[in-house]
């Protein structure tokens, strides 16, 4: 059993979807927009500890692609770790985002039919203008914005949804948002995107 | 043709198409639906309103459309169905405002519109429940959609703050369960992209 871990901070995701991702509120039941569904993640930890291993400060990044509804499985997904994270500290992240440590991501762990690995790279989650960028340099290329809202504060948000990642997210699009590692070679420009707070704990 | 007196209206107004939730045409009509074309409904329950001088409350109305997938490219085709409870007055208002010759958010909407079937006057039963809406007009259209479970199960779950011409900003999400068929026209769907908001509309 993996020792108690919780994490916090924010995440994004940007996916091949048309805006907004159907498979957010169908739980992973719809069939993605165009068939198969190809994303990439980032993810702030601005507080977290598993065990005594402290997690703070570091980011990670995933790509996955699923051949389906996500809820029917046989994912292909690899990982990116903060090339500062001490080796305790990656092994409980990859632990986290592979689903063996249980907690919102848990379920993955019944998904993942291909695990591609454990890449140790320099990772940037920062606010840029109205949206948030994600890098990886010569990897991950991503800078995703919010939809206009009508009025207030601009956002367009889902508020209270029972996906696994966040219940509230703001519905956002890639402005630019591209990704080339591991044979794949995506684009999502123009495509869904969202960004939200990470509370997840486990196991 | 009379000129347009000020108006306005609140109620009920709910949708449900052939997309998955969440409908790309519903965020904007520039992108592309998921079939081959898009088909979806309004169900309109006006709880108050008021045209000039005459009273439009608790009157019904469906509204169906049929367009490209991607919807902004125009080349739609519309019926529009009137309670007949209305007298001959309502009727006409009614269908001045949906069809956008009364203004508001209306007149957006029907500048792509290419097709309009005539509009009927029918007999309908619209159903307010919490979580359900429903809408049936004999022989015409059965439809009933139902909101999302929330996380937290005590509240809805929510699109904020969303830019719409007949929606209000804040939208309950559903699925909506469908089956449509007159005139050449038809939309059969089960849980598929459904919505409901409490509207208020205003014109010219």
């Amino acid at each position: 059993m993996a020792a108690a871990w919780t994490i916090s901070g924010e995440l994004m995701l940007s996916c091949n979807c048309e805006v907004y991702c159907p498979c957010v509120l169908s739980l992973g039941k719809a069939r993605p927009s165009q068939g198969v569904c190809y994303s990439w993640w980032g993810f702030r930890i601005a507080e977290g500890h598993a065990g005594p291993t402290r997690l703070e400060g570091l980011n990670v990044g995933l790509i996955l692609e699923v051949p389906g509804p996500m809820e029917q499985g046989n994912w292909t997904l690899g990982l990116y770790l903060d090339e500062r994270a001490r080796p305790p500290a990656a092994e409980a992240l990859t632990e986290i985002f592979t689903g063996r440590a249980g907690g919102p991501p848990g379920w993955w762990s019944m998904m993942i039919a291909t695990f591609l690995g454990t890449r140790l790279v320099p990772i940037k989650f920062e606010a840029e203008g109205r949206g948030w960028r994600f890098t990886i340099p010569k990897i991950v290329d991503g800078l995703i914005e919010p939809v206009p809202g009508a009025r207030g504060d601009g956002l367009v948000r889902i508020v209270n949804s029972r996906y696994f990642a966040a219940a509230d997210l703001v519905v956002s699009t890639g402005a630019r948002s591209r990704i080339r590692d591991w044979g794949r070679n995506w684009d999502f420009t123009g495509k869904s995107a969202e960004y939200g707070r990470l509370d997840w704990a486990g196991p | 043709m009379e000129p347009t007196e000020r108006w306005w209206a609140r109620g009920l107004l709910f949708e449900n198409c052939n997309c998955r939730l969440l409908c790309p045409g519903h965020v904007s009509f520039k992108q592309r639906c998921d079939g081959e074309r898009c088909v979806g409904h309004w169900a309109i329950h006006v709880e108050e309103g008021r045209y000039g001088t005459l009273d439009l409350d608790g009157l019904n109305a469906f509204i169906i459309t049929e367009a490209p997938p991607v919807m902004i490219a125009g080349g739609w085709t519309q019926a529009i169905y009137l309670d007949e409870r209305a007298t001959q007055a309502q009727r006409d208002v009614l269908e001045r405002i949906f069809t956008g010759q009364a203004g508001g958010g209306w007149a957006v909407l029907a500048g792509f519109v290419a097709t309009r079937l005539e509009t009927r006057s029918v007999p309908m039963h619209f159903e307010d429940g919490g979580r359900r809406k429903a809408l049936r007009i004999d022989g015409i259209v059965e439809t009933a959609i139902e909101a999302i479970k929330g996380a937290d199960r005590g509240r809805e779950a929510l699109l904020e703050n969303v830019f719409n011409q007949i929606h209000a900003p804040t939208q309950v999400l559903a699925l909506g369960t469908t089956r449509y068929g007159d005139r050449g026209l038809s939309l059969t769907t089960a849980g598929t992209h459904a919505l409901f908001s409490r509207f208020s509309w205003a014109g010219p």
